[in-house]
């Protein structure tokens, strides 16, 4: 019986590869628009509980505009209930969304260190915190722009040198190159010496965080540069909010697409079971229920959408994997992932798309005119 | 009783508000064993019948009794469940299955019964053998001539050992060589694996290696049914069958 339905979906070797190929393209939209989607996810989720706090030039959105004065650093870590401050200066390439981003946080070298769960994989961690020029590139960022110890790398206006590579575990981190803040605040054309774009509050106890983010918002209400102090989640949330409304554009087109296959799926099934209703009629006259010719049809389409499935999901797994692909908004680098679940939807829906496809061919099947589909040319 | 019986049988086709019945009260016995060909013009309603004996169609009115089984009583599944044990049917066009080898046409049938793939393997071969076509095992149907086509499609309805096989012109489509081969060893069916044979045909001298032929004309036997037979195609009863059992089957 398996050698029948195998053998019958290559018998039409054009119309079964172009079947999988349409399954395998849809498959591979779907398992896209998850990877986006748990992506923002699991950024959104990754970030570090309320025990982070980050200051921003109020109602300012973009790196580029975010000016606040150096000088309330050591205020602000006065404050009771601050444990650490880490002031930063951001570079990106791009304020817009866009696919190919490039960040540079220049902070106090140590306190980078103290802040960031890094782990040096190549190069010299020493010479970074020696060199003014000097950077430290996540693995997502060097793999991207094909970066190692030695390279000299430009963008814009900032000219570094990457002297080690790191790995964080962390998507955002894993995208950024971090420099020495006074070297990305002497950058020409950026006026920023005195200036720096975010600082981050580490706090003693999270409990205390909307007082303490309150309170300072308080401190510089009227001072030159007011601020807008968030939890690291409710900030990322607030900088991709514009990301999140494509995602869930993209969303709707992906399940779209589903739909769109499934019609396309339908017809192609209908054609394979119309191209052979006399073949379908000599096995129910040799004795064939049924259920069983239903199944068969529907085995053959639930299998072809299976092989799709798999191709489709098995693209976007080694195009998201190898490329490591993200898209990022403001800086913020959203990388897509691709989880293991989310292909093995991608292959089940697949094909369960294939066998409801094949319902009404199916049923056509096993209910035709046995007499007269024999008579049939 | 006999082991088909029909009484009569009427097949009404509505077509455009207009009845035409090709099939019109018609009572007919075969007994068990008997080699029964059927004659008659085009559109005279052979093939029609030939599918109401094998549950593929269903009577407007009238009774079909085949190993007393009342068949138009059958559910469609049940129908199909019935006639993959009781009949085997041979196509005028053969209807293989293009993609699969001789082998895995002639399998086909046997996948609906539960057995050991040894013991279908060994049956299979039994009906190619018997089929004068094991030669030709792992060959597709392209591969094939018509004449061996056909004896993979007689293969393949003797594999399950029915009692019953029903022919829709065999030979309509195969040279004369070819033809004579193929009622060769329809005959052999008969008389040596005891099989009860009805066979349409629309060569008289093919019906002449049956015991009886029947002759349909505008929906109505020529020759009163049952009882004498047609004179062109009468011959004795052949001796006494083997039993059922030889050969083929298990
Ligand atoms: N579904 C149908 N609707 C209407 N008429 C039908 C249908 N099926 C068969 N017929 C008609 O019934 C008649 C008998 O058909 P049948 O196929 O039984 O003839 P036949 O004797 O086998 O002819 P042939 O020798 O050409 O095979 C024909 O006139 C045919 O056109
Ligand atoms: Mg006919």
């Amino acid at each position: 019986m398996i050698t029948y339905i195998l053998r019958s979906l290559l018998r039409n070797k054009t119309r079964s590869i172009l079947t999988i190929g349409a399954v395998a393209l849809t498959t591979f939209i779907f398992c896209f628009v998850r990877a986006i989607d748990s992506g923002m996810d699991r950024l959104l989720s990754s970030s570090g509980a309320e025990k982070k706090l980050i200051v921003y030039h109020k109602n300012r959105f973009c790196y580029a505009t975010s000016k606040l004065l150096e000088r309330y650093v050591p205020r602000i870590a006065e404050i009771p209930g601050v444990e650490r401050v880490l002031p930063l200066k951001v570079y990106v390439s791009n304020c817009r969304a866009s696919l190919d981003i490039v960040t540079f946080e220049g902070g106090p070298t140590d306190e980078l260190l103290a802040s960031r769960p890094i782990k040096v994989v190549a190069g010299d961690l020493e010479q970074w915190k020696r060199d003014e020029d000097a950077a430290l590139v996540g693995v997502a960022l060097a793999k991207r722009r094909s970066l190692s110890p030695g390279v000299k790398f430009r963008v814009g206006n900032v000219l570094v040198n990457v002297v080690a590579i790191f790995e964080s575990g962390s998507s955002v981190d894993d995208n950024i190159a971090f420099t020495h803040l006074g070297y990305l605040q002497r950058i020409p054309g950026l006026n920023s010496v005195g200036y720096v774009t975010q600082i981050e509050v580490y706090l003693k106890d999270p409990a205390r965080s909307e007082a303490i983010a309150r309170q300072i918002d308080d401190m510089f209400a009227t001072d030159e540069s007011p601020t807008d102090t968030k939890p690291e989640r409710a900030f990322l949330a607030r900088k991709t909010r514009d990301l999140a409304e494509v995602v869930t554009f993209a969303r709707v087109l992906g399940y779209v697409c589903v739909l769109v296959m499934l019609a396309i799926l339908a017809n192609t099934v209908v054609m394979a079971v119309q191209d052979r209703v006399r073949e379908l009629a000599m096995l129910q006259a040799v004795g064939y229920d049924v259920q069983r010719v239903a199944a068969i049809v529907l085995a053959e389409s639930g299998l072809a959408a299976f092989a799709g499935g798999l191709v489709g999901a098995g693209i976007a797994a080694l195009v998201l994997w190898w490329t490591r692909l993200g898209i990022a908004t403001e800086g913020i680098q959203v990388e897509f992932a691709l989880s293991f679940g989310s292909i093995g939807m991608g292959v089940v829906s697949s094909t369960v798309a294939g066998a409801i496809a094949g319902i009404a061919p199916a049923w056509h099947a096993s209910h035709l005119e046995i007499a007269d589909a024999l008579r049939s040319l | 009783m006999a082991l088909i019986e029909l009484r009569g049988v009427t097949k009404v086709y509505s077509k455009g508000g207009r009845d035409f019945a090709p099939l019109k009260d018609l009572d007919l016995d075969i007994e068990k064993n008997e080699f029964v060909a059927l004659m008659g013009p085009s559109g005279s309603g052979k093939t029609t019948l030939l599918n109401i004996i094998s549950g593929i169609d269903k009577p407007t009115r009238g009774s079909v009794r085949v190993g007393g089984v009342d068949v138009p009583s059958l559910s469609r599944s049940k129908a199909a469940q019935w006639r993959s044990r009781a009949i085997g049917y041979i196509f005028q066009r053969y209807n293989l299955v293009p993609v699969l080898t001789a082998f895995e046409n002639v399998e086909l049938p046997l996948l609906l019964h539960k057995m050991s793939g040894a013991a279908r393997a060994k049956r299979v071969t039994l009906a190619l053998q018997a089929a004068g076509i094991s030669h030709r095992a792992n060959h597709t149907p392209t591969e094939l001539s018509g004449g061996e086509e056909q004896r993979v499609s007689i293969a393949r309805a003797i594999v399950a050992d029915p009692q019953i096989i029903v022919a829709d012109e065999p030979t309509g489509d195969l040279d004369r060589d070819s033809a004579s081969a193929v009622l060769g060893l329809l005959t052999r069916l008969h008389r040596e694996f005891g099989k009860t044979l009805l066979m349409v045909t629309h060569d008289a001298k093919a019906a002449e290696i049956a015991q009886r032929t029947i002759r349909l004309q505008k929906g109505t036997f020529l020759t009163p049914e049952p009882g004498a037979s047609s004179g062109n195609g009468t011959r004795p009863p052949t001796p006494s069958p083997a039993p059922t059992a030889a050969g083929a089957a298990p």
